[in-house]
Order: C-alpha cells, then sequence, then structure tokens
C-alpha cells in the first residue's frame, strides 16, 4: 500500500538569508560519526573555510568554520539526530575572511577524476538529504553507470531542496553535466515528485542542452526519496546493500549544487536552506543559514509562538529538541503545537505491514517482548535492523502508539547484538 | 516521539466502518424475517422486533461484562478503547432468530469473557462472537432446534431446512433439484431470500459491504476474497469430478454463513494474520476446512475461523519471512495445501453415485408370498433411518407401510396429512415428476426415493 501524505508547502516562497550570527556552534559530527580529531584550541582565530576537525577513520572528512573569528569554547549542543554533540564555539568577527584561496579551474568539467575525488573530500561534502554519507566516497568506483539527483523531496513541509533548485537550476545541470563527463557516467536522470509541477517547467527550460540529463516525474508518495524506493522506482532494479552494485549513485540535488560551489569556488560546505515550518511560526520561510547557527536566533526572527515543541528535521523523521545547532545534513526546523494524540491499544489492523517500504513487519516486532538473552533471535528473524525510521508505520496506526520508536529500540537491539 | 504527523484514519473510524457495513444488511434481514411476516399477519407487532431486542440485549451484556472487568481490575481507561459491545452485537446477529433470551445473554457473556481472559481488547486468540456461538452449539442445541432457525414467513412459503441441512441429507453430492429448486434458483441465494440465521442469508448485501470495508481499507481484503475462492475452487473440481454442473460451486459460495462470515467474522483484525502473506494462506486454510466440514455435513464456517485463529500466529511467521525469501517461505505451505486440495478430490470423487445404487437405501428383506413379493427396506431420512415395507403386485407396487421412523413429529405428520404415500403408489410409473412436500422436503424425498429404489431393484430381479 502506498502512502501519500499532503505536502503542505510553504505559502510564501521568497527564500531570505540569516547570516549574521554572533556566534556559530560548529558541531563536531560527521554523518552519525562523533569520532573527530579537533584541531582548533581555544582563543586560536579561525577564518571562514578553517578546518576545525577531522573525522577519524577511514572517511577523513574535514569540518569547516562557518564564520571568521575567535574559538570561545568548546561545548555540548543538541544536534539533528537529536542528541547532544561537542561543538566549536566561535565568536564571529563578521569579517567573512577567508584563509587561502587554492586554484580553482576555469570550467569545472576540466578536473580528472582524482582532482574531484579529492577536491569534495577537501571541501567537506557530505549527503545533504539527511544521512550526511561523505559525498567523494560514492564517486571512488570506476563502473559508474548512471547517475540520479534526488529532487523528490518527499517528506512533508520541506522544500529546501526546491527552493535551492529553482534558485540555481542552470549551476545544477552544470554541475551535473562535468560530473558525468570527469566520471564517464552514461547518463543522468533527475527524479522530481510528479505535483511539483513548478520545479519540472524550471528545469524543462533549461534541459534541452544536456543530452544525457533526463527528468524523471515519480508518483507523491511516501518514502519516494528513499534511496531504494527511487531506485526501484526510476530503474525498477533492487540491490543488496548499496546502489552502486548496480553501477548507480545517488546524490541529492543539494548536494550538487554544493559540489558545484565546491568545483567552482573551492567553497567548503559552511552554509545550506533550511525549511522552518510549522503551524507555531508566524513566518514560514526557507533560510538559507551558516551551519552551526543556534535555531532559537532563527526561530525568533521568524516569530515563533510560545508553547511550541522544536522539531528538528522534518514530521516524520524528525526528533524532538529542546535546543538545536545547524548542521549540514538538516534540512527542515518545525515548530509544532504541543499536542500529542493519545495512543489506545493494537488491534492488529495490519495497516503498519502494509505500508513499510522496508518490508518489515512493526506490529511483530512491537509484539514481541526481550526478557532474556535468547529473546533476541526471536528479534533476529525479523529483520529489524532494515528499519529507516521513516516512520509511516507510527503515521498511518490507527492506534496513536509509537511504532516506529518500538522498531527502532528492536534495530538498535539487534545492531548492540553483532 | 515523532512522527509529529498523523493519518486521521483512527481506531473508531474502523469500527464505525464496520457498523456502517451491517446497515444495509440488517434492514434487509429485518424486512425479510420480521416486516413480511407481520405484513402477512404471521407473526405479532410486538415479534417483529424480536431481532432488535436481541442486538440490544446481546450488545449490552458483553459492555457490562467489560465494565465489571474494568472496575474489578481498575482499569480506569480500558472501557473508552475496548469496543465492548461487539462480541454480543455480532453474535446476536449470527444466532436464530429465536434463540432464548437467556441463551443469548449467557452466549454473550461467554464472548466477552473470552476476550477478557486473554487480557481484552486487541490481545485474545479466538474471535469472541464465534466462541460464544461454539459454547451455545455444544450445550444448547437440543434446545436451538431447526425449528427456531426459521421464521414464520419462511415457514408458510418454502422449505424449512437450511440448504446447507438439506445438501448433508441427499445421496452423493445431491444435485440440481435436491440442492436449490427446493429453495427457488440461484438468484434466491445470492439475493438471500433463503432460510438462513438472522443476518447470514443475502450474499448480495455481503459483497456491497466486502467492497465498501475494502475499499475504506478496513478490513484486511485479501481474506475473504482468498477464502471465498479457495472454496470456489474446491467445489468447482468436486463438481467437475462428479459431473455436476456449475451451478454447484455457486450453491456452496452462496449458501450458509460463508459470505457473511468470510467478510465480517474471518476478518476480525485482531484474530487474523497481519501481513499480507499471512493473510492469503489464511484464507486457503479457511477455504479447505470449510469444504471438509462441509462434506461432513456441519455448516463449519464459524468453527473453520476458530480453528485457524491459532494458527495466524504461524501463517505471520510464514508472512515474515516471504518478505524477505518468498518462495523459501510459503513453499512448504502450498505443498501441504495442495495435498490436502487432492485427498479432498479423491474423498469426494468416492461419493459419486454408481448407476443406480444409493448408499442410503438399504434392502433388509425380500420374501415371495403367493403372487406377492413384499419387500423390507430402508432409508435414511432426516432423524435417521426409515423402515418401510413394500408389496408389490404384477410388478406394481400395492402397498406402503412405513415400520419405523425418526422424523421429527409435525413433520412426519404433514407427510401423512398429504396422504403422500398413496401418491408415491399412483404415480409410482412417474415419480420423476411428483412434488416433494416443500414443508417436509427432507422427509417425503427420503420416502421418494425409497420408493424409486425399491422399484429398481425390483427391476434389476
Amino acid at each position: 500500500m502506498r502512502v501519500s501524505i499532503p505536502k503542505n508547502r510553504l505559502t510564501n516562497e521568497h527564500l531570505i538569508v540569516y547570516n549574521k550570527p554572533k556566534k556559530v556552534y560548529i558541531p563536531l559530527i560527521s554523518g552519525n560519526d562523533t569520532n573527530i580529531t579537533i584541531l582548533v584550541k581555544k582563543g586560536e582565530y579561525v577564518y571562514k573555510g578553517s578546518i576545525v576537525g577531522k573525522r577519524k577513520g577511514d572517511f577523513r572528512i574535514p569540518i569547516h568554520s562557518s564564520v571568521s573569528g575567535t574559538v570561545l569554547d568548546f561545548e555540548e549542543r543538541t544536534c539533528s539526530n537529536g542528541t547532544k554533540v561537542k561543538c566549536v564555539v566561535i565568536e564571529n568577527d563578521f569579517k567573512e575572511k577567508i584563509e587561502q584561496k587554492l586554484t580553482v579551474k576555469r570550467s569545472i568539467n576540466k578536473y580528472t577524476k582524482e582532482e574531484f575525488i579529492e577536491r569534495l573530500m577537501e571541501c567537506g561534502i557530505i549527503g545533504l538529504g539527511g544521512a550526511g554519507f561523505p559525498t567523494y566516497v560514492k564517486y571512488e568506483p570506476k563502473n559508474i553507470k548512471t547517475l540520479i539527483v534526488n529532487a523528490v523531496e518527499c517528506e512533508p513541509y520541506i522544500t529546501a531542496d526546491d527552493a535551492l533548485a529553482k534558485q540555481k537550476c542552470e549551476e545544477i545541470l552544470e554541475a551535473i553535466d562535468a560530473i558525468l563527463e570527469i566520471n564517464k557516467i552514461d547518463q543522468a536522470i533527475i527524479a522530481i515528485k510528479k505535483e511539483n509541477t513548478e520545479l519540472k517547467q524550471v528545469f524543462d527550460n533549461f534541459i534541452g542542452t544536456y543530452l544525457k540529463i533526463k527528468l524523471k516525474l515519480v508518483p507523491n508518495v511516501y518514502p519516494m526519496g528513499w534511496e531504494r524506493t527511487l531506485i526501484k522506482e526510476v530503474l525498477n532494479k533492487d540491490y543488496d546493500k548499496y546502489p552502486i552494485e548496480e553501477g548507480i549513485v545517488v546524490n541529492n540535488i543539494s548536494t550538487i549544487y554544493a559540489i558545484y560551489e565546491a568545483l567552482k569556488y573551492n567553497k567548503p560546505l559552511i552554509e545550506r536552506i533550511v525549511t522552518f515550518s510549522g503551524e507555531n511560526i508566524e513566518d514560514k520561510r526557507n533560510v538559507l543559514v551558516k551551519i552551526g547557527t543556534d535555531a532559537k536566533e532563527v526561530l525568533e526572527q521568524l516569530k515563533l509562538k510560545e508553547d511550541s515543541i522544536i522539531v528538528a528535521g522534518g514530521p516524520m523523521m524528525g526528533n524532538k529538541v529542546d535546543d538545536l545547532v545547524i548542521s549540514a545534513n538538516l534540512n527542515c526546523v518545525l515548530a509544532l503545537n504541543n499536542n500529542i494524540d493519545i495512543p489506545s491499544i493494537c488491534l492488529k489492523c495490519g495497516k503498519c505491514v502494509e505500508v513499510c517500504p522496508a518490508k518489515l513487519s512493526p506490529v511483530l516486532i512491537m509484539k514481541t517482548k526481550y526478557k532474556k538473552e535468547k529473546d533476541i533471535k526471536k528479534f533476529k528473524k525479523l529483520h529489524p535492523e532494515k528499519c529507516i525510521e521513516c516512520g509511516l508505520c507510527s503515521y498511518i496506526c490507527p492506534a496513536n502508539l509509537l511504532v516506529r520508536e518500538r522498531v527502532r529500540d528492536a534495530k538498535n537491539l539487534v545492531r548492540g547484538d553483532k | 516521539m515523532g512522527p509529529f504527523l498523523r493519518s486521521k484514519y483512527k481506531t473508531n473510524r474502523i469500527m464505525f466502518n464496520l457498523l456502517i457495513a451491517l446497515i444495509p444488511l440488517f434492514i434487509f434481514s429485518f424486512s425479510k424475517n420480521c416486516f413480511n411476516p407481520y405484513r402477512l399477519g404471521l407473526i405479532s407487532f410486538i415479534d417483529m422486533f424480536d431481532p432488535i431486542v436481541n442486538v440490544i440485549i446481546a450488545s449490552l451484556t458483553s459492555f457490562v461484562i467489560e465494565v465489571i472487568y474494568a472496575l474489578i481490575l481498575r482499569k480506569k481507561n480500558y472501557i473508552k478503547n475496548a469496543y465492548a459491545f461487539f462480541p454480543g452485537l455480532f453474535l446476536a446477529l449470527i444466532l436464530p432468530l429465536h434463540t432464548p433470551i437467556y441463551i443469548l445473554v449467557i452466549g454473550s457473556a461467554v464472548a466477552s469473557i473470552s476476550k477478557l481472559i486473554f487480557g481484552g481488547f486487541g490481545k485474545n486468540l479466538f474471535n469472541p462472537a464465534l466462541v460464544g456461538y461454539l459454547v451455545i452449539m455444544l450445550f444448547f442445541s437440543s434446545i436451538l432446534t431447526t425449528d427456531n432457525y426459521f421464521n414464520a414467513y419462511e415457514l408458510d412459503t418454502i422449505s424449512k431446512a437450511t440448504p446447507l441441512t438439506n445438501a448433508s441429507m441427499v445421496t452423493g453430492i445431491g444435485n440440481y433439484d435436491q440442492l436449490v429448486k427446493p429453495y427457488g434458483d440461484l438468484s434466491d441465494f445470492f439475493i438471500g431470500t433463503i432460510p438462513g440465521s438472522f443476518i447470514e442469508t443475502s450474499s448480495l448485501l455481503c459483497l456491497v459491504a466486502y467492497l465498501f470495508l475494502s475499499f475504506t481499507k478496513t478490513i484486511k481484503w485479501r481474506i475473504p476474497l482468498i477464502y471465498i475462492t479457495t472454496v470456489f475452487i474446491l467445489t468447482l473440481g468436486i463438481s467437475r469430478l462428479l459431473g455436476e454442473g456449475f451451478y454447484y460451486p455457486l450453491f456452496h459460495i452462496l449458501s450458509g454463513g460463508l459470505m457473511f462470515g468470510a467478510v465480517f467474522m474471518a476478518t476480525d483484525p485482531v484474530t487474523s494474520a497481519v501481513t499480507p502473506v499471512g493473510q492469503i494462506l489464511q484464507g486457503i486454510l479457511l477455504g479447505i476446512i470449510t469444504v471438509i466440514f462441509r462434506f461432513t455435513g456441519v455448516e463449519g464456517v464459524a468453527f473453520s475461523i476458530l480453528i485457524v485463529n491459532p494458527f495466524v500466529i504461524l501463517l505471520d511467521k510464514i508472512g515474515v519471512q516471504s518478505r524477505f525469501k518468498f518462495i523459501k517461505s510459503v513453499v512448504w505451505f502450498l505443498l501441504i495445501a495442495i495435498v490436502v486440495m487432492v485427498i479432498i478430490f479423491l474423498l469426494a470423487s468416492s461419493r459419486r453415485v454408481e448407476g443406480n445404487l444409493d448408499p442410503n437405501f438399504e434392502v433388509i428383506s425380500r420374501e415371495k408370498v403367493n403372487n406377492q413379493i413384499i419387500y423390507n427396506v430402508s432409508q435414511k431420512g432426516y432423524g435417521g433411518r426409515i423402515k418401510a415395507e413394500v408389496t408389490f403386485e404384477n410388478n406394481q407396487i400395492v402397498n406402503i407401510e412405513i415400520t419405523s421412523h425418526h422424523e421429527t413429529p409435525n413433520r412426519y405428520q404433514l407427510v401423512i396429512n398429504e396422504d403422500y404415500l398413496n401418491k408415491l403408489i399412483s404415480n409410482q410409473n412417474d415419480l420423476e415428476n411428483l412434488d416433494t412436500i416443500s414443508t417436509a422436503t427432507v422427509t417425503s424425498n427420503a420416502l421418494k426415493k425409497l420408493v424409486t429404489n425399491v422399484i429398481e431393484y425390483e427391476k434389476s430381479n
């Protein structure tokens, strides 16, 4: 059963810029990995674009400062995944000083594959759609056949990608073309939701000159933007673990623009567009913000009503937070009424099973009890580790149960056992 | 925690849709079983409201039981989300029309208690209304004789036996004249003017309810579809094997409580499978068991559903696996199902009536006295074997005497009153065109067959 959820778009689509935070809190997190080497000290002066930390382990992704100024301190702040993360607190001197400028090529398709990958890594480009996976890793294989540009943005409320794509359509197409040429990829397919006719029109105006880039309209269902669902819909292909098995790379459309800026201006990932919406914000807007900005400052400027709950992320996958700093993979901040539906009793209607895009049986996971070590086997048979936490099971539940939370618990239990 | 957006489709709506779907069925059944008999002067004005009273009393009983439960265990919010009146409501609808009130109350109480034993709404293993039904059938079936099934309207017009009771009496698997004709034709089965318990007879309206409930995503639509399809395919196979017409599978899916049970009882969310494949397997299993029940002479929809209820957990295990490894998970179930179906076909083909041999007919003795031949024979009737002495003279029957029988007394009396034995004698060369007595179909039919069989026997000697 496919579920279509009303989008709830912004009424005022005019993008605003919030680029004057007094302090920024650069979260030392990459994806969900907080294992970061800190490269600055208290009192040190940093430029805009200076590296403040670097991820340990296989993916040596750097983290950049989004302002120029002095490192004040290190503080714990809540990040998009709802947990407290160590942040570098930098006092903005509003000078926007840039340390040094690496050479950039006149034409962005003149990079070699090695230069391209190095540039993405140096600029700290990660997936901006949510998971925050390092982008350069996706381009390392040589046998890429298809690039799917994900402009689906299937979660309600969020229009950050949409706003960016409409504004930077030409740049995005230029970047896709360069990516195809550099990586010798056969074709690119931009996936857009059927209902988003405006965005389709914008692309239709420019796409004619790019023969290898096609548009593909996908159904208005949630979670269409999930990699697996999207690939199945666009190319009718399944894969085991990673899309590259089938020669496919999926990039979010905002990530493509970040790649453009990295190639064109050598600009690291230091700002992004975030949708600020929800019934408790008076002036709902898409806002271009610096990474590390305290979300409260922006919310106050947009006239936040009292007694709101703040959600980091969209209404389906987001987490309730008390405070929040903007990180690279955060695409939405919601301020909602504090009314939570009261859970009743599960009547085993099976709707959560019908809707689960990962083919799980949430109701059965929920009914399985963990009492002793052995019970973990029961959980494993239900494969909770495949959960993508899209939240559809809870959304559809007629008894208002916290289905997703129970599945997530089981997922953590099973993962912890490995 | 999240998600912070929820679908507006709540449990209340599911329950509300179920009630909505029952309304057309209730109106039809009320007009068939109550209003029409009243209009024809067969029952009094007060009696007309029997089913409404039954429904109210049964629902209230269930509700009260659960309130007491909630009070004893001090579960303050339990009642709000328990939909406590449903077991009694459904029980009242599937019971015979003139069930005594005290039986109804006991049944509803048992139904609700069977739900509470498992911990209340959402936790019960068995369909509560059907548990109530089962208990009533086990302990009170002597009180609920077939007479109570029916109403004055039906009494006046057509056979008193339900099509399935009738079907269990026939030789072999029966034929169109025996199964369908006493009730009109198949369109009467479809519309629902045939005898049966209060709400179950109208297949048409059950179908309407099915479509409504499926499109509003209220029920698990796969279960009724697969259930009825399985019954259809099995009975179709049987009819092919035994050379019966296409009417035969239709007769089976349109009679008894199959349609109503499949749509409203087998899909009870709490006691049915949650995985899509689990639901399909549940449908297949229900179909197989129901057909087996029908061939042992019991209307088995209610019992099939109860039997399958505890296996739902197992079916869901297959259902979970099938989402990752489809073929590997379902292959065993399907193999077993196919084997069982083949066995059913084999057993069914053993019911073939070879030539004129009727397994329900038996010659006890044949004596020659002067120029007369006196037969002592027996034939299976409604309540057991009817024994008779048949006298032939010059290859013609001159006398029939019933020596013993176990038929329902008033039914037997009707046969006597109609002088049916003499009619049989006078029509002995043209028995095929002799009508049976509509109000005593089974008994008169048995007698007719007895005579037919004894004539055949005499000819072959």
